[in-house]
């Protein structure tokens, strides 16, 4: 009997023995796994979204691609991150990643201390880079919220490409080395990078001196003249150019290659009266061409100057421009046109001489063309208006008239600086005001670009 | 009766251990920090290039009946003078038809069908000069002719649902469906 409770003891022993390590297995899994150290296997979210869908930039420029990183919970910290970009896709040559950006330009407030850029060259027909940033300092220095900037430099080519994240491949990091967070995107991690011509402008600062920035495009002061081409000093001029690259008011584009250009001519909504200001005497359009052998729109952008002429008494002013098609462009094919003002919703036609009976009411449907003759063509559009209400609010159009459009011009109601004016005054009065707001309400029965 | 001691004390040993796992368990878990309305707002902010400040806004999708739905909104304080909402109707097929209507008598609402989706476009008419913060702020009721499921998308395409501000500031909000 003795020996009997002697051996239950024993067993006893092993038994609290065994229960205490367990306990203590369950207590050091649960600690290290819920606040000590995570790993890849982490479900913590960062939500990595862009800055913008669309950049529009000058040739031989440099810019930055803005990234949002903002962590799902407010009290999980970013410490580092390296993104993997894709660009240049299909064997375009337009943009290369600038390893020659300053640190501190590259995220706001300059929170990461180190950026490492580097240029991985061509895969699988595209341009890949890596950007890794790093902040060096205390933990108490970290943020949940961070905004970063990917530097590009535009080459010497006009075009468009697109910039995207390899979301497999990026990280961002957490607060200590090995916590990594899982990358939620909330739009498409990608944005459409437009090269312009060199005198491609979103602010007067990048005109240089003597210069402003009316409608996209760097102008003259003026009295000055841009000699040599140069914008980033300006027009430096004082003197007649020789051959002059840029004048007060700009000239119509003229014919230098391919066998096609058309003479056109525009009616924009609200345009009836001749502007105060000069430089508004002038609009640079986009005009895209797609058809028959183009497997996608060729597009190509060209002054328009006002005329005094209208088609009646209480119609609006005619503007004439004259454009020089690319070479993809061959007379005798069939094709249509999309033509955008640099306030306008996009209008697509496809007759030569169109018309309407309410102002913006024209379509082209019905699988009709236009042919174009070698050399010169003559299209009169001005019997169709381009509705305006597509703004340029942060320095691009985004192809859709919405609260954003009409929201600015509510709030600058009223205003003259040149700035807001440049951007929301779509009769070209000087100012913005209720025509204007007018004006973009109309434009919401058409919405968006037509394509 | 050493033996048995010696047992009592592994025993209270591996109690001692148990409360203080439990205890540890106890003091970080009420560190982790709590689900709150504001919470439910966080991460949701978009930014443009040019902004850098981080706020929150949010818009829900409540279903009121089969046939009514109501579109709420939080601006967390800020003043709103125009906003898109994207209503994806699920079905395409579907002929039933949405009726939307404003809430909020200083706001026209303009609307574009295109494919199953429906652009709602909120503007803030001129002869109201009153701030429009949103809390929870029912703005668009959506009648529909027979059920159907609906959602609210934040992009589709070229659109974004969004609120602006008196500062043009766009404000992508996180969206709820309730």
């Amino acid at each position: 009997m003795k020996i009997f409770f002697k051996k239950i003891y024993q067993t006893r022993k092993v038994f609290a023995i065994l229960l205490a390590f367990i306990v203590f297995l369950i207590f050091i899994w649960y600690f290290f796994g819920q606040y000590l150290y995570k790993t890849k296997a982490s479900v913590d979210k960062v939500k990595v979204s862009m800055g913008s869908t669309g950049i529009s930039i000058a040739q031989n420029k440099t810019f930055l691609v803005g990234v949002n990183l903002v962590t799902e919970e407010t009290t999980k910290k970013i410490s580092a991150a390296t993104f993997f970009l894709k660009y240049d896709s299909d064997g375009k040559d337009l943009i290369d990643i600038d390893p020659s950006a300053q640190t501190n330009s590259l995220s706001v407030d300059g929170y990461f201390d180190e950026v490492l850029i580097q240029d991985l060259g061509r895969q699988d027909d595209a341009k890949i880079a890596q950007v890794t940033y790093l902040k060096k300092q205390s933990d108490n220095n970290l943020k949940n919220s961070v905004v970063i900037f990917f530097p590009f430099m535009a080459k010497q080519k006009q075009g468009e490409t697109v910039v995207s994240i390899i979301e497999s491949k990026s990280q961002v990091v957490g607060p200590i080395q090995d916590y990594l967070f899982t990358i939620e995107s909330t739009n498409n991690l990608l944005s459409k990078i437009i090269i312009q011509n060199d005198s491609f402008c979103e602010t007067n600062n990048q005109c240089g001196t003597n210069a402003s920035c009316q409608n996209n495009t760097c102008v003259c002061n003026s009295g000055y003249y841009n000699c040599d081409g140069n914008w980033d000093n300006g027009c430096e001029s004082t003197q007649i150019c020789p051959n002059p690259n840029n004048t007060p008011t700009p000239t119509p584009t003229q014919p230098s290659r391919g066998s096609v250009s058309l003479n056109l001519k525009l009616k924009f909504q609200g345009v009836m009266r001749e502007p105060s200001n000069a430089n508004q005497r002038t609009m640079k359009v986009r005009i895209k061409v797609a058809g028959d052998n183009l497997s996608s729109p060729v597009s190509v952008n060209a002054d328009f100057t006002l005329t005094n002429n209208r088609n009646s008494d209480t119609d609006a002013l005619i503007w004439n421009g004259t454009v020089n098609l690319p070479a993809q462009v061959i007379p005798g094919w069939k094709y249509y046109l999309l033509i955008k003002g640099p306030k306008h919703i996009q209008k697509k036609i496809c007759d030569n001489t169109p018309s309407e009976t309410t102002a913006g009411s024209y379509r082209c449907q019905g699988g009709r063309t236009i042919t174009f003759s070698s050399g010169q063509n003559n299209l009169d559009f001005s019997k169709i208006y381009l509705l305006a209400g597509d703004l340029p609010v942060n320095g691009a159009q985004d192809g859709v008239v919405d609260s954003l459009d009409t929201s600015y011009i509510r709030n600058n109601l009223g205003k003259t600086d040149p700035t807001v004016v440049s951007i929301a005054d779509l009769n070209l009065d000087g100012k913005v005001d209720t025509q204007d707001w007018s004006m973009v309400l109309y434009a919401l029965s058409v919405k968006t670009d037509e394509e | 009766m050493a033996d048995s001691k010696k047992n009592l004390k592994i025993i209270g040993f591996s109690f001692f251990l148990l409360i203080i796992a439990l205890f540890g368990i106890f003091v970080f878990k009420e560190k982790k920090p709590k689900e709150s309305k504001e919470e439910l707002f966080s991460s949701s902010k978009l930014i443009s290039p040019t902004t850098t400040n981080f706020e929150e806004v949010v818009v829900v999708l409540k279903k009121v009946d089969d046939l009514t739905y109501q579109i709420l909104a939080s601006s967390y304080n800020h003043d709103i003078v125009g906003f898109d909402f994207i209503v994806e109707k699920e079905d395409m097929t579907d002929s039933s038809i949405l009726i939307v209507s404003s809430l909020l008598p200083s706001f026209s609402l303009y609307q574009t069908k295109k494919e199953n989706f429906l652009i709602l476009t909120g503007v803030k008419k001129l002869n109201f000069s009153q701030p429009a913060v949103f809390s929870e702020t029912p703005v668009v009721e959506i009648k529909l002719t027979k059920p159907v499921k609906i959602n609210l998308k934040n992009t589709w395409g070229k659109y974004t649902s969004k609120l602006v501000d008196n500062q043009n500031n766009i404000l992508i909000p996180k969206i709820v469906l309730k």
